[in-house]
């Protein structure tokens, strides 16, 4: 919705001048606003006053109100929680950009996730009250925003109430709230005009000087309905004899609107009659839009006059540039009209839409088009408008305008089946995805005579684009359902040679495919290349968070070539992106975790195991946060191979459980934790146990995953002189050699060959273990590898020992550095080497002394807690917390919290 | 619209509310039949397709703030007099 619509909706309608003060009823909103109570309900039909006393109350105030006022239209979940954050950024910059960030990626989290990022940011930022109004909340009709209102509810800040005003009760469990004392409520009877409040509006307000026995009748026949009283004060505005007009209105029995609506409309000028006919089927107006429907220049000094006499005209902004109708008014003003002229309203809409559309305001522009019944024209703008909605959630909105659609109307127009399958594909309605597509197929005139197409309008570089997006879908859903890579490939390579530079979504959505094909197909050169291509697009349409994300990406394909220092500097980069993304108010990426995890492997690999702790921990947490299954996997296979390797057996085990927990579908087997568990058995000394593990795996698994995953156990037990014979694990090294050479992966191959070279030795053929144990450390050697090798432990220490002797004897520089690189490793499996690093070297003395506050930062950033955990220890915010952070990492001269903390322990700061 | 009306199986709703509405509001109303009665209430009697579009009338009646007296459902056999 563009900015100048969503600011009225979110705008703060001011207290109207002359207003009746109401202090009893400001007194209850006051005391709802108390640390108890947690909703104010504000029950009442139309015209009761509702949001005119709400606005009298905020402005009254001085606590922190978001405001809203609803629409029918917001019943989409993604567009009313993104009005919400909006609304709540007005009154607190960069609140819920995470959960916006969430809201609007093309498969957005289950909403009670999102929430609780969103109330955690919330309850992040402090105590200081702040409310959030929802006006006209009756609009509201659709049950997962209702539901997940009453969740965002339940879990309500304590420094945070809801007020909700509308003309029904919401469908929650009311009884219980008000039990819990947790809510407060205004209805029909307290908003009621008492005599005195019915006196001071019609005889001051509206200067009308009537007697006592006037009043009493006309409290007796509105009973204090505002509207009412308002009606009959502007009918009697200017006549000689109130008193006689009271009687005649006392004495009927006609319905009040009805009998004063011809009251008011008289009185008016019939210039001004046909213009608040007219104009009443528009939700909002503005001067050029009331003149496009009325044909009139002077639309803006009607408004004025209008707002003036009190007209029922309500300003959307501080700039008198957008009006509503106050909405009983507009609906009485809309019966009349469809009463006296159907046709007419036909005609409204459609030029209200032809406004809209000139202004490009699509979603107004539709949403008159389907009221004026005009298919046509609904499908017309859709079609054009395909890309654009297919960004910013509005993916939500167009599914509506298709559904609203004749199918037959959709099916013969490519573009919008090509919206309908990117939508179902986007929230995993895959099975309709290819009949959606086959549509598109037979809508370009597929297996009839060439140049079909052109006959359907289409020129030659749109069907092209349009064929660009049906390979960029299928490629898509092979992506998520993990089918054919090589296919995807192929798709992928297609879709960008069709679809224009033009369409840099789809070329930018499709380059990461390609990326995550080429990585699937082991081509991690062409992988790389791929997503560059990406970055560099995601980096022109300055899309933070894809930037981000694919920088992580490329950072995994590093990690797979085993390149570990690069992707550690990719890593870091990542970090740093997010955190310059975090610091202009986000929340940190769920992308970071794949960085977050692939860093502690890599730590890990270079026996820098806190840091690498540190780092699985804080990709565990965001993993949590986001409820990311892979990445919650991938975060525990790291911490419990940190944990085995520091032999911290029991927290091992505790972890290998919780990681069990994970295993939630019915039927599933923990297949990793269970290997996991099997390692930890070994590391323990505990070789039975660990081969009752592997058999375990044995129904659940096929060959090839127990031969990646237990190689050191099956070695363990052949070792203890079981019967098991090495023939099959030799022959599945070589195979899995011959594949990470192909694929250019040397970590694969380091590993591969280092189990080579265990089988070996333990079949007593050393001579020919160790070249291929020389083979590993030749490969290891440049991106410092370091458990690979040590976690084989004393029969490793053996064959390094005999490889060192060796190199010893050779004077050769290349013979030198591998003598080192030995004895490195082999302190490291005594347990005495210091960690290898890959950090550049350190400047001398930092220029500036750290605060006092710094100082408590750094102590508890060497200490395995997280951002969020050291800002909860602290109690103070995350984002204060990460500024002290930039503040230390500055005065160190330093990029991240592993340096950091070495620096500050050279520099004595930290013992 | 009048024989789509007719073609389908509408159940029949009387709706009573207080106040006078004049018989101009019908098309407002879903074509319901608009009759005052003496006593300062009105009734709304016609056809609604199915449970939501019944509600969607209330609400109509909701938004005009005119109050509700009763709703009942007439059964296809009591409206063979008519």
């Amino acid at each position: 919705m563009p900015a100048t619509i969503l600011a009225t909706k979110l705008y703060i309608p001011p207290p109207r001048p002359g207003l009746v003060a109401r202090p009893r009823l400001i007194e209850r909103l006051n005391e709802g606003l108390s640390a108890s109570r947690k909703l104010i309900l504000i029950s009442a039909p139309a015209g009761y006053g509702k949001s005119t006393l709400l606005s009298e109350w905020v402005h009254s105030q001085d606590q922190r109100v978001a405001w809203i006022s609803l629409d029918k239209a917001d019943n989409d979940p993604i567009r009313f929680w993104t009005y919400a954050i909006a609304a709540l950024q007005k009154v607190q910059e960069g609140i819920g950009t995470a959960a916006l960030t969430a809201l609007q990626s093309p498969q957005p989290p289950a909403f009670e996730a999102l929430l609780t990022i969103l109330i955690n940011d919330i309850a992040d930022r402090g105590s200081e009250p702040l409310t959030l109004v929802l006006d006209d909340f009756h609009l509201i009709t659709a049950p997962p925003i209702l539901e997940a209102l009453l969740f965002f509810l339940e879990h309500l800040p304590p420094s945070m109430h809801l007020i909700l005003a509308g003309r029904a009760d919401p469908p929650w469990p009311l009884a219980r709230l008000r039990a819990r004392g947790e809510m407060i409520e205004l209805r029909t009877d307290d908003l009621r005009f008492t005599a005195a409040e019915a006196a001071a509006f019609l005889n001051n307000v509206m200067g009308l000087e009537l007697s006592a026995d006037d009043l009493t009748a006309l409290e007796d026949r509105t009973e204090g309905w505002i509207v009412g009283l308002q009606m009959a004060a502007l009918s009697m505005q200017g006549r000689k004899d109130a008193s006689a007009f009271i009687r005649a209105f006392h004495g009927s029995h006609r319905f009040i609107l009805d009998y004063l609506l011809e009251e008011v409309l008289d009185g008016q000028h019939p210039d001004v009659q046909d213009f608040l006919q007219q104009t009443a089927v528009l939700d909002r107006m503005t001067a050029s839009l009331c003149d496009a429907l009325t044909g009139r220049q002077d639309s803006h000094a009607v408004l004025a006059r209008m707002e003036q006499a009190n007209l029922f005209l309500v300003p959307l902004d501080d700039g008198r540039r957008w009006y509503r109708y106050h909405h009983l008014f507009a609906d009485l003003l809309r019966s009349r009209l469809e009463r006296s002229q159907p046709n007419k309203v036909v005609i409204l809409h459609q030029r209200a839409s032809e406004w809209y559309g000139e202004q490009n305001l699509i979603v107004e522009a539709v949403m008159h088009a389907q009221a004026a019944h005009d298919v046509e024209r609904v499908a017309h703008l859709a079609e054009k408008n395909v890309l654009g909605m297919m960004d910013h959630g509005n993916l939500g909105i167009l599914v509506e305008w298709l559904n609203a659609l004749p199918g037959e109307m959709v099916r013969s127009r490519p573009w919008l089946c090509i919206a309908r399958a990117w939508a179902l594909a986007f929230t995993g309605s895959l099975d309709a995805v290819t009949p959606c597509l086959q549509d598109v197929a037979l809508a370009l005139g597929d297996g009839q005579q060439p140049g079909s197409e052109l006959r359907r309008g289409l020129a030659p570089d749109e069907v092209a684009h349009i064929r660009g997006h049906i390979d960029a879908i299928r490629c898509y859903i092979l992506n998520v359902t993990y089918g054919d890579y090589r296919l995807a490939i192929e798709l992928a390579q297609s879709a960008l040679a069709q679809l224009p530079e033009s369409d840099w979504r789809a070329r930018g959505r499709v380059a990461v495919l390609l990326g995550l094909g080429h990585r699937l197909n082991m081509d991690f050169v062409a992988a790389h290349e791929a997503l560059v291509k990406a970055l560099a697009i995601a980096r022109a349409a300055e899309q933070k968070y894809v930037v981000i994300d694919v920088v992580c990406q490329i950072a995994r394909v590093e990690g797979d070539q085993g390149a570990f220092r690069q992707a550690a500097a990719t890593c870091r980069e990542a970090l740093r992106l997010a955190e310059e993304y975090e610091r202009s108010g986000h929340s940190r990426l769920s992308a970071v975790s794949s960085a977050l995890i692939l860093l502690s492997r890599i730590l890990y690999q270079w026996n820098d195991l806190p840091a690498a702790l540190d780092y699985a921990r804080q990709a565990l947490t965001l993993a949590r946060q986001w409820g990311q299954m892979d990445s919650l996997v991938g975060g525990y296979i790291s911490l419990i191979m940190i944990q085995i390797a520091s032999r911290e057996f029991d927290t091992a085990f505790e972890s290998i459980q919780e990681m069990k927990r994970l295993y939630t579908t019915p039927g599933s087997f923990p297949k990793r934790p269970v290997a996991l568990e099997a390692l930890c058995r070994l590391a323990m000394n505990d070789v039975p146990g660990a081969a009752q593990r592997a058999a375990e795996l044995v129904p659940h698994t096929d060959e090839g995953w127990r031969m990646t995953s237990l190689i050191p156990v099956y070695l363990a037990q052949f070792r203890q002189g079981s019967r098991t014979s090495l023939k099959d694990v030799l022959s599945h090294l070589a195979h899995s050699l011959q594949t990470a050479e192909e694929a250019g992966s040397r970590i694969v191959m380091a590993q591969t060959l280092v189990w080579q070279a265990m089988a070996l030795q333990a079949l007593g053929r050393v001579e020919e273990a160790c070249p291929a144990l020389i083979r590993a450390l030749t490969i290891a050697e440049s991106d410092g590898y370091v458990r690979v090798f040590i976690d084989e432990g004393a029969p490793m220490g053996e064959l390094l020992t005999k490889v060192l002797a060796d190199q010893r004897t050779r004077r050769d520089e290349a013979s030198r550095r591998m003598a080192d690189y030995v004895s490195r490793l082999l302190s490291a499996l005594a347990g005495k080497m210091p960690v290898e690093r890959s950090a550049a070297p350190l400047p001398s003395a930092p220029v500036e002394p750290l605060s006092e506050r710094e100082m408590d930062v750094l102590r508890l950033l060497a200490s395995p807690l997280s951002t969020p955990e050291i800002a909860r220890e602290l109690i103070v915010s995350a984002n204060t917390v990460r500024s002290h952070v930039k503040s230390i990492y500055a005065k160190l001269n330093t990029h991240g919290r592993i340096e950091a903390l070495q620096r500050a322990r050279e520099l004595g700061l930290l013992p | 619209m009048a024989n789509e009306h007719e073609r389908r199986q509408g159940i029949t709703y009387e709706i009573r509310v207080k106040g006078d509405l004049g018989p101009e509001w019908s098309a407002w109303f879903d074509s319901f039949t608009i009759t005052p009665e003496e006593d300062g209430e009105t009734v709304l009697v016609g056809q609604v397709f199915d449970q939501p579009a019944l509600h969607g009338l209330l609400a109509k009646i909701s938004d005009l703030g005119l109050t509700l007296v009763r709703v009942e459902r007439i059964s296809q056999a009591s409206r063979k007099g008519e």
